[in-house]
């Protein structure tokens, strides 16, 4: 098995740094899978049973890295799929702040499997700085691997354009303050509600004229009712708050 | 309706009341000429913000019933700043009927967003009202506040308590704390040009916990003017007034001395 990854752009650099870091935010633990066109980031949910993603992230390779090279496990299965900690990772990839000139990641062997980050600095005009740091990595076998199985989109109820990320980001942060769950709706113009109750206060944002890209045909029992309540036809969906929190940061940093 | 007003740009009332939002709950009364806001559970100290209705682009107030009642400050000025500090919505605000929640209705001025929000009230029991303008009647400075401020910096921050003095005669009014570091004291002439008011009735000297005053430099730091009033009982009123643009609104802060009269 091998794997060797380089990046030489800045707003890729930034973009990996970012992902680890909201990454770190969801979870310890994180599955890295490796293919030869794109890297997965997929965060499994703590139940036992068929695991379901409660993240699941995809990088095109030719988009972050200028070099990009993978063996996988055998000819047929040309992937790699290895766990690590998504702590340990974050913390060396926050050396990317800094002034990089490159950064390299692999597989490598030392004493056990691992992960090596290489990151030159550009100290000064001559003289470069390395950074070199290893995070142990298990690498999962194959038989394995259906638990990572990519999910299925298609059942969704709706599926309707995000608003600006900054200020659902803002909205979001001051409802984690008030509550523990996010209500998040919305019906067939465009309308899509987040809302979050205590028994103090109730509070909803709303963003009218979204674009609707499919809206639950035949999930929803049409009642007989005038056109005007069909308007009103919502989908809602009650979540866990700190965890939708965490995605507008990575998006708008 | 109880009381609905609507205001477009309340950045300053938003800053001034997240500024003086020291306890949990406070006490909003509309009344006729403005909003008025006052902290709930302070014991030696009472802080109140008022907001005069030409602030608001519109204010309405059911001018017959007594309307008073409580709700969560940290949740309000929570929300008042919800889209962050971009964005300059305008906001309405509205009580129905006596027990009803307070109900903010905020548009984001550049992205289509609206927020509504509903929060709980709760009764008061409509104590004494005593006013206590009335009980700082004898004597009064008005000052700018830049340097107010800047002049009880000066003064030793260790020191837990302050003495201040209002004289007919030089050195007019002096603030002085004495603490671990030794002794500071300020001097203010009532000739000074950031003097505009100066009356002194009685000559009066009263002894404040420092860390009571000090509390009340955060929303100094947005006001124009400063008036300090002092009467017989040692009750020290500042009523500090915040200008924004054409408009004006007010904060008043009252603390009680720790003893009398007499060094």
């Amino acid at each position: 098995m091998k794997f060797r990854a380089v990046i030489t752009e800045a707003p890729a650099m930034r973009d990996f740094m970012n992902i680890s870091l909201s990454l770190s935010k969801f979870s310890k633990d994180c599955v890295l899978r490796i293919t030869a066109r794109k890297l997965y980031f997929i965060i499994s949910e703590e139940e036992s049973g068929p695991r379901r993603p409660l993240v699941w992230c995809e990088l095109p390779v030719n988009f972050y890295f200028k070099e990009y090279n993978v063996v996988g496990v055998n000819e047929q299965y040309n992937e790699i799929y290895l766990e690590f900690s998504t702590v340990l990772l974050a913390r060396s990839l926050s050396i990317l702040k800094q002034n990089v000139k490159s950064f390299k990641i692999k597989l490598t062997n030392k004493e056990s499997p691992c992960l090596t980050v290489e990151i030159e600095l550009m100290a000064g005009e001559i003289i470069s700085r390395q950074v070199v740091h290893d995070i142990p990595v298990e690498v999962i076998s194959r038989k394995h691997w259906a638990d990572y199985e990519e999910p299925r989109f298609d059942d969704f109820h709706v599926s309707i354009q995000m608003p600006n990320l900054k200020a659902v980001r803002s909205i979001v942060e001051k409802m984690r303050n008030i509550g523990h769950s996010l209500i998040v709706s919305a019906n067939k113009n465009g309308r899509l509600t987040l809302q979050t109750k205590t028994n103090i206060v109730s509070l909803s944002a709303h963003f009218p004229d979204l674009g609707i890209k499919s809206f639950a045909v035949g999930h929803i029992t049409t009642t007989n009712s005038d056109d005007e309540d069909d308007v009103n036809q919502n989908v809602r969906s009650i979540v866990d708050i700190k965890k939708v929190s965490h995605v507008p940061v990575w998006a708008t940093n | 309706m109880l009381f609905c007003a609507e205001i477009t740009d309340f950045k300053i009332i938003q800053n001034v009341l997240r500024s003086i939002t020291m306890k949990d709950f406070a006490i909003l009364r509309p009344l006729a000429e403005g909003l008025k806001v006052t902290l709930d559970e302070m014991k030696c100290v009472e802080t109140s913000a008022y907001i005069p209705k030409e602030m608001f682009s519109m204010y309405h107030v059911d001018t017959i019933e007594n309307i008073i009642f409580k709700v969560n400050l940290k949740i309000l000025v929570d929300i008042l700043n919800i889209f962050g500090d971009d964005g300059n919505p305008n906001l309405k605000l509205s009580y129905n009927s006596e027990g009803s929640p307070l109900c903010l209705v905020m548009n984001h001025n550049e992205e289509n967003i609206t927020v509504d929000c509903e929060i709980r009230t709760m009764n008061v029991e409509d104590g004494s009202s005593i006013s206590l303008a009335e009980e700082c009647d004898l004597n009064k400075m008005v000052i700018d506040a830049n340097i107010l401020v800047e002049l009880l910096h000066r003064l030793d921050n260790n020191a837990d308590e302050v003495t201040l003095k209002f004289s007919p005669d030089p050195p007019y009014f002096t603030l002085c704390c004495s603490g671990i570091a030794g002794e500071s004291e300020v001097n203010i002439s009532k000739n000074s040009e950031s003097v505009r008011i100066f009356q002194c009735k009685v000559p009066l000297t009263f002894h404040y916990h420092f860390g009571n005053i000090r509390q009340i430099l955060k929303v100094m730091g947005y006001a124009n003017k400063v008036a300090i009033s002092t009467g017989e009982s040692g009750l020290l009123g500042l009523q500090l007034a915040i200008n924004s643009d054409e408009k004006q609104m007010f904060v008043e802060y009252y603390v009680t001395s720790l003893y009398g009269d007499g060094d």
